[in-house]
C-alpha cells in the first residue's frame, strides 16, 4: 500500500514537472521579448528539477541515491540564477526589451550613470 | 492504478516533447542571439528532467552523474554568450566618445601638419621625389600633401 502511494506520488511529481516545463516552452514560444521569455524559461529550472529529484527519491527509496541527487540540485540552484542574471543584464543593455510593457524602469538611471562615468573616465584617460 | 500511471506518463512525455519542440523552434527562429541562448537553456533543462524521468521509469540510477555534470556546466555557455552580447552593446554605446576623440585628434593633427609643412618643406619635397621615384600606393597618397607643402613654401 505504501509502495503504491509512493509510486503514484512519484508519477504525479513527474507529471507536474512536465506541465511546468511545458508552460516554460509555451511561454518561450508566445512571449514577445527576451526578458519575458527569460521569465518563463527560468521557472522549471529549479522547481521542475526539485520535483524530478523528489520523484527519483520516491521511486528508489534509498538514502544513498538521495545523497547523490543533492549535488544536482545544489549546482542547478547555484548556476541558474547566475545565468539568468547575465542574460537579463545583457538583454537590457542591448536594448532587447519592449518599452511599452515596462511599468517601472529602476535600472535605467543606474545604467546611464555607469555609462556616463565610463565615458568621462575614458575621456580623461585619452 | 496502472491506467492512472499510464495516463500520467503519457501526459508527462507529451509535455516534455512539446517543451523540447517549442525550445527548438525558438532556437531556430529566435530573432536575437539571447533568445536562442534562453531557448537552448530550456532545452538543456528539459534534457536534465527527461534523464531523471528515465531513471524513474526504468528503475536505475545510471544518469545521476549526467544530471550533475549538466546542471553544473550549463551556465558556461550562457555566461559566454551574455558577456559577448553586453560587450557588443557597450562598444555600440561607445561611438560618441570615440567619434569625439577622433575629431579632436584629427583637428589637432591637421594643425600640426599645417605648422610642419612650413618648417619641414624640404622633407616634404624629398618625400615627393621619393614617391615619384618609387611609385608605391601609400607614397602616391602622400604626394599631394607634399606638393601642397612645396607650394606653400
Amino acid at each position: 500500500m505504501l509502495d503504491t502511494i509512493m509510486d503514484i506520488t512519484a508519477l504525479v511529481c513527474v507529471a507536474l514537472a512536465a506541465l511546468l516545463s511545458l508552460a516554460a516552452g509555451i511561454g518561450l514560444l508566445r512571449f514577445p521579448d527576451a526578458l519575458s521569455r527569460l521569465h518563463a524559461a527560468t521557472k522549471p529550472q529549479i522547481f521542475g528539477l526539485l520535483l524530478i529529484i523528489a520523484a527519483i527519491a520516491l521511486d528508489q527509496r534509498s538514502f544513498s541515491t538521495l545523497i547523490a541527487l543533492v549535488p544536482v540540485f545544489v549546482f542547478q540552484a547555484l548556476t541558474a540564477p547566475i545565468s539568468a542574471h547575465m542574460v537579463g543584464r545583457a538583454a537590457y543593455r542591448a536594448g532587447d526589451l519592449s518599452e511599452e510593457f515596462l511599468l517601472v524602469d529602476e535600472l535605467g538611471p543606474a545604467v546611464e550613470r555607469a555609462s556616463s562615468d565610463n565615458r568621462r573616465d575614458s575621456g580623461f584617460a585619452g | 492504478m496502472t491506467t492512472l500511471e499510464n495516463a500520467l506518463l503519457i501526459v508527462a512525455l507529451i509535455a516534455f516533447t512539446g517543451t523540447a519542440l517549442c525550445a527548438l523552434y525558438r532556437v531556430v527562429v529566435g530573432p536575437t542571439i539571447l533568445d536562442r541562448m534562453i531557448a537552448s537553456d530550456v532545452l538543456l533543462t528539459t534534457i536534465i528532467l527527461v534523464a531523471g524521468v528515465d531513471m524513474v521509469l526504468r528503475d536505475h540510477t545510471d544518469s545521476i552523474p549526467l544530471m550533475t555534470v549538466l546542471a553544473a556546466t550549463a551556465v558556461f555557455a550562457t555566461i559566454a554568450v551574455a558577456r559577448y552580447v553586453s560587450r557588443h552593446a557597450k562598444t555600440s554605446e561607445q561611438p560618441p566618445a570615440f567619434a569625439w576623440a577622433n575629431t579632436e585628434a584629427a583637428a589637432s593633427g591637421g594643425a600640426d601638419t599645417g605648422a610642419d609643412t612650413g618648417i619641414l618643406s624640404t622633407d616634404a619635397v624629398d618625400a615627393a621625389q621619393q614617391a615619384q621615384g618609387n611609385g608605391g600606393p601609400e607614397e602616391d597618397a602622400a604626394a599631394p600633401e607634399a606638393e601642397e607643402g612645396t607650394r606653400n613654401a
